[in-house]
């Protein structure tokens, strides 16, 4: 776009354009296939999870271990008091870890998901983060009406190695987040960081259908049931 | 219990609207995989009361925006250094892929009412009703929506 194009009504047939244009990629025949992998990380593995209410997956890639570093910019060392979980998951080693993020000049709360492979030491970090409550314009993340309601909570998934990891940002009087599949039934803990609770589960790789609950001391949580689908794509 | 007619209504509903909603729905949350999760499911809660729906193509869009913005309400609040692509790639000229660029990453209901009035063609009051927003909050995320863009495509 140009300078000259930068007044009111060029901005607004400039915009009204660009929406069309961009809406026009949408046709009925494409809009069935699976779309393409937007981050580039190998095609060996292609499973996506589908929520029915529509919390959408984030394919990331993330990690590290403890080894491993965390500055600013570049991996560096992370602590190891801020490592919540240690795990691995279909052959790539990751952490749970507390964020040590700034934004807006303030520390972020909540919780960082790092997967080794994608976090090499002197590399750029590449993670994903998750805290509890609602954004509010760039800076501020809101957790009143959340804190006002157990059942409200933030959640979302990404790949690790050549699995999905699925994790929750909860209500601090949440105690677990159960997981229903056919097979089993498996209650997660919560793991409490700047006053929420964090809860992480390694989807297996045979399940393609799972209800999560949360839970507080045992009962669950109403209205926070949510179905996930994980959908093959080969 | 749908009746017979309503059923004929709802499928020829489906047919017609099915595609504009993708492309509203895209334009919202920038993945066509969403796109289709919430399409489905806005057809899927309209179906047992269709025949009480006075304005199907409304309900649904309706219907379609509060569920996007439930996923983005949900989705993981990435640190500000985090990078993450989620939106799919689409061949675009230059300077439309430049400006879809800055809209998707746009603060949400910045966002929703940018794509509401310049591809929906909403006015600005009915946003606010859509939005279940005041008016004014509204106008000032109009405002501040067209302030960063014109900044960033200066």
């Amino acid at each position: 776009m140009t300078k000259e194009s930068n007044t009111d009504l060029e901005l607004d047939q400039h915009l009204r354009h660009v929406l069309q244009t961009v809406a026009n990629t949408v046709t009925a025949e494409q809009s069935t296939a699976p779309a393409g992998r937007p981050n580039g990380r190998p095609d060996h593995r292609r499973r996506r999870i589908g929520l029915f209410i529509g919390a959408a997956s984030i394919p990331v890639a993330l990690a590290a271990g403890a080894f491993l570093k965390s500055g600013p910019e570049y991996v560096d060392q992370i602590p190891r008091e801020s490592i919540i979980v240690e795990g691995s998951v279909g052959g790539s080693e990751y952490l749970l870890v507390e964020t040590r993020r700034t934004a807006c000049g303030q520390p972020v709360k909540g919780v960082e998901l790092v997967e080794e492979k994608e976090n090499l030491l002197g590399s750029e970090w590449n993670t994903i983060g998750s805290e509890y409550g609602e954004r509010v314009g760039e800076c501020r993340v809101d957790t009143k009406r959340y804190l006002a309601n157990p059942a409200l909570f933030n959640d979302g998934g990404t790949e690790v190695g050549d699995s999905l990891v699925w994790i929750w940002a909860v209500h601090p009087d949440v105690t677990g987040v159960r997981i229903t599949t056919s097979a089993d039934v498996e209650d997660l803990p919560v793991h409490t960081v700047d006053g929420a609770g964090y809860a992480l589960f390694e989807v297996p790789n045979n399940v393609e259908m799972y209800t999560a609950e949360l839970l507080i001391n045992g009962e669950v949580v109403s209205g926070s049931a949510e179905v996930h689908k994980v959908i093959a794509q080969d | 219990m749908p009746t017979e007619k309503a059923s004929a209504g709802f499928e020829e509903t489906y047919r017609a609207q099915r595609l504009p909603l993708l492309r509203f729905a895209y334009l919202l949350c920038g993945s066509r995989e969403t796109s289709e999760d919430v399409v489905q499911s806005a057809f899927a809660s309209a179906q047992p009361r269709w025949d009480q729906i006075e304005s199907p193509a409304s309900y649904l869009r309706r219907s379609v925006l509060n569920l996007v913005k439930d996923g983005q309400r949900r989705r993981y609040q990435l640190a500000r250094l985090v990078s993450v692509t989620s939106a799919d790639p689409v061949g675009l000229p230059p300077e439309v892929d430049e400006t879809w660029t800055l809209i998707q990453q746009l603060p949400w209901l910045q966002r929703a009412v940018v794509v509401l009035h310049y591809y929906e063609d909403l006015p600005l009051v009915e946003i606010a009703q859509v939005l279940k927003r005041s008016e004014s909050t509204v106008r000032s995320d109009h405002r501040r929506a067209l302030d960063r863009l014109r900044k960033a495509l200066r």
